[in-house]
């Protein structure tokens, strides 16, 4: 019995030290638990915020290029934007998925969105399950770009071979001459990202040269600027690997109540001299159903504003001694997805400003359709035509600017770029845009009130 | 004697826990600070490169870039000086640490295709890889930071 209660004793004791070291490490281990849980919940706040600011810059991007389709396809993709305040459109894109139950929000705000000159604001929210409200808000100020600002842009292949000679000049200063209105400010390149796809053999190139992405092959070339040391014949400087554009298809307008042919038919021949357009008339439109020809020592004078627009696969020829002439104010817009071949005397453009003869390519397969200049027919012209393979042979001199899906030069043709063109537009707004500034706008003094454009 | 024997032992065991659980504790509270000093700094860097309208100079630890806006000019260099171990934002002559504790740092660049950039005009991503270390109550807690592919926006 007294056993008993001894060992109870004992018991009871043992109990006790045990209660107190179990105490002891309970109030440590939960001290410690509790330390742990706040740092976890800290860094999992943290790691939340941020993988949220890194989510926003991206919506607010896409809100912003949103803003870019949308100024590139005016009148066409304004819906659904506001205009609370003149000159500037406003939207507000909801419910972008950002997972764990948040869903963002962009607002978007395009000021002088009619402008050259147009400024996007977008800022992107989202509410984090304390309520808390975090944002970020990015600035992009656009300038309009001429779709030939670069000189000679190919889609696919730019192939220059035999004494192949390139350069550029402003043809707002004059007529091309190479001592005092000469320039090497002009790129020619491919914006195709796959390897082989600028070859130049033989070439003298005095401006820059563009790939998408491979390195372009060069053989037996120079290419050189002012600032290139004399004893350099391919200057590094002047080489670029990430040349990037987007060329849209060209579409032809909508031809009701353009003037079916040219006066007297579509075929010109002996010395024929067929005039269309008016000195200081109005545009004059044409819609040729028939290939346009102008053969043996004939002439197609353009004496005022014309645009022709040719029906589907008609050609345009122009051979023997035969030319096209644009004289005075004359301008001369063509729309054709068929083949063009100009020889003979090829377009003579006596306004001597390139801008002055357009032709835009409105063949939407690759490849689909050709464009050649041979002998020694000369071409000042813009030549706008994404889809075309184009040649140049013999001892063409060219001037203006090209963008094609495949480029070839050989003989001794000439190309001469004209910088004028970097601010030319084919309507009255930019044909495209490029970012002169892309900010963030973190602080506080920084960030633009957008509520007004909200109201 | 017993006792006294069980109590050394129980409070040795005690300390040498109480101890371990302390260095613990300050182990994590490191790790927590460099894990939300790298994700602070490298926000930091990270808006300045996408901002940055041109890159003057590059090496593996130092970035000389152009950040002005239209009204602005702005220059920043960021610069890792091995001797103070730290990740600096250099603007004129206020040098910021971004990074602190950093015993090896290391930049590269892209082009705009992924591929090694050698040259500024190529550079169009810039990475970090930073280890950071601190030391405390004997320790070293290592904390490495590899950031994402920094994309200069309008170069």
């Amino acid at each position: 019995m007294n056993n008993s209660r001894k060992q109870y004793s004992i018991n009871q004791s043992q109990r006790g030290s045990a209660l107190i070291i179990t105490l002891f490490f309970a109030i440590v281990i939960s001290a410690i638990v509790g330390i742990y849980i706040k740092l976890a919940t800290g860094d999992l706040k943290l790691a939340d915020r941020a993988f949220m600011y890194n989510a926003l810059i991206h919506l607010a991007e896409e809100g912003a290029e949103e803003a870019t389709w949308a100024l590139l396809n005016d009148n066409v993709d304004w819906t659904g934007w506001t205009e609370a305040v003149t000159g500037s459109k406003a939207k507000i894109i909801t419910g972008l998925d950002l997972g764990n139950g948040k869903a963002g929000t962009v607002y978007v705000v395009v000021e002088d969105f009619s402008g050259s000159n147009p400024t996007i604001y977008a800022e992107a929210q989202v509410q984090l399950p304390s309520g808390k409200i975090v944002s970020k808000q990015i600035m992009i100020e656009l300038s309009g770009r001429s779709l030939f600002a670069d000189g000679m842009i190919a889609r696919d292949t730019l192939t220059l071979g035999g004494s192949v000679s390139v350069d550029s000049y402003d043809s707002s200063l004059g007529a091309y001459n190479a001592i005092t209105n000469r320039n090497a400010n002009v790129t020619i390149g491919s914006i195709s990202t796959s390897p082989n796809k600028v070859v130049i053999n033989g070439a003298n190139i005095w401006g820059y040269i563009g790939t998408g992405e491979s390195t372009p092959t060069i053989t037996n070339s120079t290419v050189k600027g002012p600032e290139t040391p004399a004893e350099v014949t391919v200057d590094p400087n002047r080489i670029s690997s990430s040349l990037s554009a987007q060329f849209e298809d060209p579409v032809a307008p909508d031809t009701t109540g353009y003037t079916i042919d040219l006066p007297g038919g579509n075929s010109i021949s002996g010395t024929d001299v067929v005039n269309i357009g008016t000195a200081s008339g109005p545009l004059e439109e044409y819609f040729l159903t028939a290939d346009l020809r102008v053969g043996a020592s004939a002439t197609l004078r353009v004496n005022g504003p014309v645009v022709i627009v040719m029906d589907t696969n008609k050609s345009i020829d122009v051979i023997g001694t035969a030319k096209i002439e644009i004289i005075g104010d004359g301008s001369l817009t063509f729309y054709t997805d068929g083949d063009i071949s100009i020889g003979g005397v090829g377009i003579f453009n006596d306004t001597t400003v390139p801008s002055n003869i357009i032709i835009y390519g409105t063949e939407t397969i690759a490849g689909g359709q050709t464009i050649s200049l041979a002998s020694s027919a000369s071409l000042q012209a813009v030549i706008y035509t994404p889809n075309a393979n184009i040649s140049f042979s013999g001892t063409p001199d060219s001037f203006g600017a090209i963008v094609a899906n495949t480029i070839s030069m050989s003989g001794s043709s000439t190309f001469h770029y004209d910088e004028a063109l970097a601010n030319f537009y084919s309507g009255s707004k930019p044909d495209a845009y490029e970012m002169n500034n892309w900010l963030e706008l973190s602080d506080i003094a920084d960030k633009v009130n957008l509520t007004s454009y909200f109201p | 004697m017993i006792t006294l024997v069980l109590t050394v032992m129980i409070i040795s065991g005690l300390t040498s826990s109480y101890m371990f659980m302390i260095k613990s504790s300050v182990s994590v509270g490191n790790y927590a600070d460099m894990n939300s000093q790298s994700r602070i700094g490298l926000e930091k860097f990270g808006r300045d490169v996408r901002m940055a309208s041109q890159v003057y100079t590059m090496s593996s630890t130092q970035l000389d870039i152009d950040v002005s806006t239209t009204t602005i000019p702005k220059r920043v260099i960021f610069q890792y000086d091995s001797d103070s171990k730290q990740f600096l934002q250099i603007e004129g002559a206020t040098s910021i640490p971004i990074l602190k504790y950093v015993e090896s740092f290391t930049m590269s660049y892209y082009k705009h295709n992924g591929t090694t950039a050698t040259i500024p005009a190529e550079v169009k991503k810039i990475q970090v890889e930073a280890k950071m270390v601190r030391k405390s109550l004997e320790r070293e807690d290592t904390n490495y930071a590899i950031s994402a592919q920094y994309m200069i926006r309008i170069k």
